[in-house]
């Protein structure tokens, strides 16, 4: 595996297609962090395909963006499976890079998240959730309505409710 | 159940230490039938109004809602939305509010009927809502809730152990620290030093006569619940407020703050005493998350016979004033420990064998015999 992650002008490529028809050449190496694309790889035994790879869901502009990301993490070790269950949960830091990439306008943030969720790339969709739940920390629930578009839809007695929970809550 | 059953077919290991007359001299074990019922007559849950926490249920449940909010109302436009978050799927949904604190949490179910919808349907969260609604409310009062994710919760409510001494079954859940704790650890007194040990602020003020700037720098905590007609109290660390102490009386040696002056021992020992008894706690049951099964804890019905007599007074037999026995008689154990503990304690097996295989009530038992010496004798 470490030998196969170092970047060298030998390796061999791969052509992705995008939804809007767009051909992104990439190397072996980084389309292999996406899990789909790996299996997918192996399903030709091995060999590096030539023919064109379709991403149905993914356009050029998402797609360039994930790849950007894939190229930056190249040489992170494989998450392994206790990894997932124990550590992943723990904290919403994000490493300085992945902020900065991930500031982003909201659709596009979204579109990267389902973009890591269809190629099955988990550090990058788990970077992507921790971004929203940044969004939503801290917030009042007005804030979190701005935010998202979301319309206030509850009804007079609901909201009646909802206050009494917070004069519960902010009781001092 | 049924794995205790078959546990409990070898006897478990000898106490240490092992005290005359305190535990049977032979291990007791009955028959795996009788289990249900031994547990059924020997034990009991402790009461909930016996815990220092937590504001009174009833007032609680008047004022936050299980699900009240009716999901179901005919009149609902449907579906409700949440907006842009719309456009994400709900697995993803799901997994972002699990990095969410619970504050955030109880902010975000605000913000419209999607969203409550959406938390009233996440398994976590009902989990947590059902099984440990008091936990859940005393996290939310005392400001501790910014600290705790869902995720952290859901965790700690499937865990069982005592997370300081990894040894016993913790019926509580030390809210600062956001771990289990048992009975043994709670009134645990002395001064084995923690650094994230908690003092009143009021008190550390006082004691160490803090100045103004150092009042402003001892952070915060957390907060005490207000519904037992005492003012709401600030907690602050007390490593912080000695922190503040050494600044306050900082020498200056050539430009640079010396740090060494620290408070006087006996001001010291106020500040640690009771760091953990102190309103810290609040009882959270163990989630089994294969079964469903929900474990509270379970006290000696046989021990606490002997510590009511003991604190009326009217107890005939030997008293123990030795700190290990008096916390091993107040302990609050999980199934399979209250049953190694029964093995060995004469209290309950006393109980137990005079109540002719669980047929008798127990209090029957304990009327009758009260004033006999022999409760604290092996039975024959």
């Amino acid at each position: 595996m470490a030998a196969n992650a170092q970047p060298t002008d030998a390796q061999p490529k791969i052509t992705l297609v995008s939804s809007d028809n767009q051909k992104i050449l990439v190397d072996r190496d980084i389309a292999e962090r996406s899990v789909l694309l790996k299996h997918m790889i192996q399903d030709f035994g091995g060999e590096t395909p030539d023919q064109d790879i379709p991403i149905h869901n993914v356009n050029e502009v998402v797609l360039k963006k994930v790849i950007e990301w894939c190229e930056h993490h190249r040489a992170d070790p494989p998450a392994t499976a206790e990894d997932d269950s124990d550590n992943r949960k723990k904290s919403t830091d994000i490493e300085e890079w992945d902020q900065k990439f991930m500031q982003v306008d909201q659709e596009m943030l979204f579109e990267i998240i389902l973009a890591a969720n269809y190629l099955d790339i988990k550090p990058l969709l788990d970077v992507g959730c921790k971004t929203v739940a940044n969004m939503i920390k801290g917030k009042s629930p007005d804030e979190i309505r701005k935010t998202f578009n979301i319309t206030n839809d509850f009804t007079p007695e609901e909201e009646d409710q909802i206050r009494r929970e917070n004069e519960w809550a902010e009781d001092r | 159940m049924e794995i205790l059953k078959t546990k409990m077919t070898s006897p478990p290991p000898r106490p240490h230490p092992h005290v005359h007359n305190y535990h049977s001299g032979q291990s007791f074990l009955v028959a795996p039938a009788d289990v249900e019922k031994l547990i059924l007559k020997c034990t009991f849950t402790p009461g909930l109004e016996t815990y220092t926490w937590d504001a009174h249920p009833a007032k609680l449940n008047a004022k936050v809602g299980r699900d009240s909010l009716d999901d179901s109302n005919p009149f609902r436009k449907i579906p409700p939305t949440i907006g842009t978050l719309e456009s994400l799927p709900l697995d993803l949904i799901l997994s972002i509010l699990d990095y969410l604190t619970i504050d955030d949490v109880f902010n975000f179910r605000k913000a419209c009927v999607g969203a409550w919808t959406l938390l009233n349907s996440l398994p976590v969260y009902r989990v947590i809502l059902t099984h440990a609604y008091r936990a859940y409310c005393t996290l939310i009062r005392t400001r501790a809730a910014a600290y705790v994710t869902l995720a952290d919760f859901y965790k700690l409510l499937c865990t069982e152990k005592c997370g300081l001494c990894k040894q016993h079954f913790g019926p509580y859940v030390y809210l600062h620290a956001w771990t289990r704790i048992c009975t043994t650890c709670k009134n645990s007194h002395g001064r084995s030093w923690r650094p994230s040990q908690i003092c009143n602020r009021r008190l550390a003020v006082k004691l160490l006569h803090l100045s103004k700037r150092s009042r402003r720098r001892l952070g915060y905590v957390y907060d005490t619940v207000p519904d037992h007609g005492a003012p709401r109290e600030d907690y602050v660390y007390v490593l912080s407020a000695i922190n503040q102490y050494r600044y306050d009386h900082a020498g200056h040696d050539r430009g640079s703050t010396v740090l060494d002056a620290y408070p006087p021992a006996n001001v010291m020992d106020r500040l640690y005493q009771d760091a953990l008894r102190y309103d810290q706690v609040c009882p959270l049951p163990s989630y089994d998350p294969e079964t469903g099964d929900i474990r509270r804890s379970l006290r000696c019905a046989g021990c606490e016979f002997v510590i009511q007599g003991q604190s009326h007074g009217s107890w005939p037999g030997p008293f123990y004033p030795d700190q290990w026995v008096q916390n091993d008689m107040s302990m609050e154990w999980s199934e399979q420990g209250f049953l190694e503990h029964f093995a060995w304690c004469v209290r309950a097996q006393r109980l137990w064998t005079k109540s002719k295989g669980g047929k008798v009530n127990s209090w029957r038992i304990i009327s009758k015999h009260a004033f006999e010496s022999k409760w604290m004798q092996p039975p024959a």
